[in-house]
C-alpha cells in the first residue's frame, strides 16, 4: 500500500522549464521572473517534473550525484522550500511514487554540489507595464460588463 | 460583440479612413513571405516602412501572404471603433491598460498610453489592422521597429520566432547576440558593422528555429549616446520627435548610410551572450546552452505579449543546435568583432 506523503509537481499553469546541457531553465510567465538551476538542482527539479515525493528526489539525486552529504534531506527540503516560495511548485495530493528505471546509475556520478536556484527579476517591469504577456488557447478577451 | 465582428469594424473603419485619405501601399519580403502595408493616407506608412526599406521588394506576381492595414485617427478622422473589450489596468504608469486577445485564429492587442495603438490580426485570412490614435505620435522606438505584436503572432505558428537580439555576419553564417538591454548587445553589432562585417539586426531578428536561420527584419538601430559618440562617422542619427523623451535613445539606420552591409538571412552559427567584464580585451568562451536560452527566451517572451508558451518552444529549438558562447567584453571593442570574426570564418 503507498504511504500518503507529500508529493510536489512543477506549477503547470504559468511554469514553464527546459534542462540544456544539465542545467534547467525555468520561466514563471505569471510574474517574469526566470530562474536557472544546476548539477543537483537540475536534477532535482527534472524530477519534480514527473511529480514526486522528498524520498523519491533524495533517491534519484543520490543514485547520479556523489559524494552523497549525510543531510542530504536537509539539503533537498531547503532546494524544495525555496521553490515552493518562489511558486514554481505546488504540493498535490498524491501518493509516494514508485522508483523509476533509472539508466544513470550506470554511469559515473556527478559532482555534488548543493542545490541552489539562482533567481533573476530583472524583467519584472516589463510586466508591471504590460501586465498581459501570456494569452493561451483560452484567449483573453474579457466582454465589458453591460453598465 | 463576438470576434468576427470586432474585425469587420476595425476592417470598415480601414476602409473609410482610405477612402477619405487614398491608399498608400508599401510591398516588401521579409523571410520568403511577400507583406504588404496599405496606409489610409502617408501618415502611418511614413512611420512604419522605414524600418523595412532595406528589404526587397515582392517580386511580381507573387501573392502577398499578410495584409496590414495602417490608419491613425487624428489625419482621418476615423475613430477607433468600439470593440466592447474590458481594459485591463496595468500597475505600472498611470493609465497604461493594455487588453490582448487571442483565439480562433484571431489577436488583438490594445497599448493605451503612449503609442495608443490596436494591432489585430487574423489568421485565416492573412489580414491584420494597425490602428493608432495619431501618427505623429508613434515614438521613436515603435518606429525602429514597428508591428512587433503582429509580426510575432504571424510568424510563431509558421515556426519563426520574433526574438529580442542582434545578429551580424555575413550571407554565410551569422551570430544572434542576445542578453538584457545594456548588455552590450549594440556595442557589439555596431563594432562589428565598424570591422566590414554584415548587419542583420541590432534589437530584433526573425529566427527560423528549424533551419537554424536567422532573417533581417528592420534595418534600424536604437543609439545610446555612447554609440553616437564611438562611431560619429557610422550613424546618422534620426531627429528626436517633439515629443520625446529627453532620455529616449536615438534610432540610426546602419543599412540605410552602409547598403553594402546589408544580410538578409544567413544560417546561424553560434548565440552570443554579451556581457560587460572590463579589462583590455574582449573574449569569446563556451558556454552551456542554457545560458543562451536564459538570454533569449524570458526576454523575447516578455516584450511582446502573444504565446508565450510557442515562443519558448522556438527559442528551446533555436539554441539546442548550435554552439553558445559568452562574449566577455573588454575595453577594445575591435577584438570583439575579430573574435566573432573568427567563429564566422570557421567551417561549418
Amino acid at each position: 500500500m503507498a504511504n500518503s506523503v507529500a508529493v510536489w509537481v512543477v506549477q503547470p499553469e504559468w511554469v514553464m522549464s527546459e534542462i540544456l546541457d544539465g542545467e534547467a531553465v525555468i520561466v514563471d510567465l505569471r510574474s517574469g521572473r526566470y530562474h536557472a538551476a544546476q548539477g543537483v538542482a537540475a536534477t532535482a527539479w527534472s524530477v519534480l517534473g514527473r511529480g514526486a515525493d522528498l524520498g523519491t528526489i533524495v533517491r534519484e539525486v543520490s543514485a547520479v550525484h556523489a559524494p552523497v552529504p549525510f543531510d542530504v534531506e536537509v539539503r533537498i527540503s531547503a532546494f524544495i522550500d525555496q521553490l515552493l516560495a518562489a511558486e514554481l511548485i505546488v504540493e498535490v495530493a498524491g501518493s509516494a511514487a514508485a522508483p523509476t528505471a533509472d539508466s544513470s546509475r550506470n554511469v559515473s556520478p556527478s559532482p555534488w554540489n548543493d542545490p541552489v536556484l539562482e533567481s533573476h527579476d530583472d524583467l519584472e517591469d516589463l510586466l508591471l507595464l504590460d501586465p498581459v504577456h501570456d494569452v493561451g488557447a483560452d484567449g483573453w478577451p474579457q466582454i465589458a460588463p453591460p453598465k | 460583440m463576438s470576434r468576427g465582428p470586432r474585425f469587420r469594424a476595425l476592417l470598415d473603419a480601414a476602409d473609410l479612413a482610405a477612402q477619405r485619405l487614398g491608399v498608400h501601399v508599401e510591398t516588401f519580403e521579409l523571410a520568403g513571405r511577400v507583406i504588404c502595408l496599405e496606409s489610409a493616407g502617408p501618415g502611418v506608412l511614413a512611420a512604419v516602412a522605414p524600418a523595412f526599406a532595406h528589404l526587397p521588394r515582392a517580386a511580381e506576381g507573387k501573392p502577398v501572404e499578410l495584409r496590414i492595414r495602417l490608419f491613425d485617427t487624428a489625419s482621418s478622422g476615423v475613430s477607433l471603433p468600439d470593440l466592447g473589450l474590458t481594459q485591463v489596468t496595468g500597475s505600472g504608469a498611470e493609465g497604461q491598460v493594455i487588453t490582448p486577445i487571442i483565439s480562433d485564429g484571431g489577436q488583438s492587442f490594445v497599448l493605451h498610453g503612449y503609442e495608443q495603438a490596436v494591432s489585430y490580426l487574423d489568421h485565416a485570412s492573412g489580414q491584420a489592422v494597425l490602428a493608432v490614435a495619431d501618427a505623429a505620435a508613434i515614438p521613436p522606438w515603435d518606429r525602429a521597429c514597428p508591428l512587433r505584436a503582429l509580426l510575432t503572432w504571424w510568424f510563431a505558428p509558421q515556426g519563426l520566432l520574433l526574438a529580442h537580439g542582434a545578429a551580424v555576419g555575413s550571407e554565410d553564417g551569422a551570430v544572434v547576440l542576445v542578453g538584457r538591454g545594456g548588455s552590450g548587445k549594440s556595442t557589439t553589432s555596431l563594432a562589428c558593422l565598424a570591422a566590414g562585417l554584415g548587419f542583420l539586426g541590432d534589437d530584433y531578428v526573425l529566427i527560423d528555429s528549424e533551419a537554424t536561420r536567422v532573417w533581417s527584419i528592420y534595418g534600424s538601430a536604437k543609439l545610446a549616446p555612447e554609440h553616437l559618440a564611438r562611431y560619429p562617422e557610422l550613424l546618422r542619427p534620426d531627429e528626436p520627435l517633439a515629443l520625446d523623451p529627453p532620455d529616449a535613445k536615438a534610432v540610426g539606420w546602419p543599412l540605410r548610410d552602409r547598403p553594402t552591409a546589408r544580410v538578409l538571412s544567413a544560417p546561424i552559427r553560434a548565440f552570443v551572450v554579451p556581457g560587460v567584464v572590463g579589462g583590455p580585451i574582449c573574449e569569446l568562451i563556451p558556454q552551456a546552452a542554457s545560458r543562451a536560452l536564459m538570454a533569449l527566451a524570458p526576454l523575447t517572451m516578455f516584450q511582446t505579449p502573444g504565446d508565450s508558451r510557442l515562443a519558448f518552444e522556438l527559442a528551446i529549438a533555436a539554441v539546442r543546435t548550435v554552439p553558445s558562447l559568452e562574449l566577455r567584453l573588454g575595453d577594445d571593442m575591435t577584438t570583439a568583432a575579430f573574435a566573432l570574426a573568427g567563429i564566422l570564418n570557421e567551417e561549418p
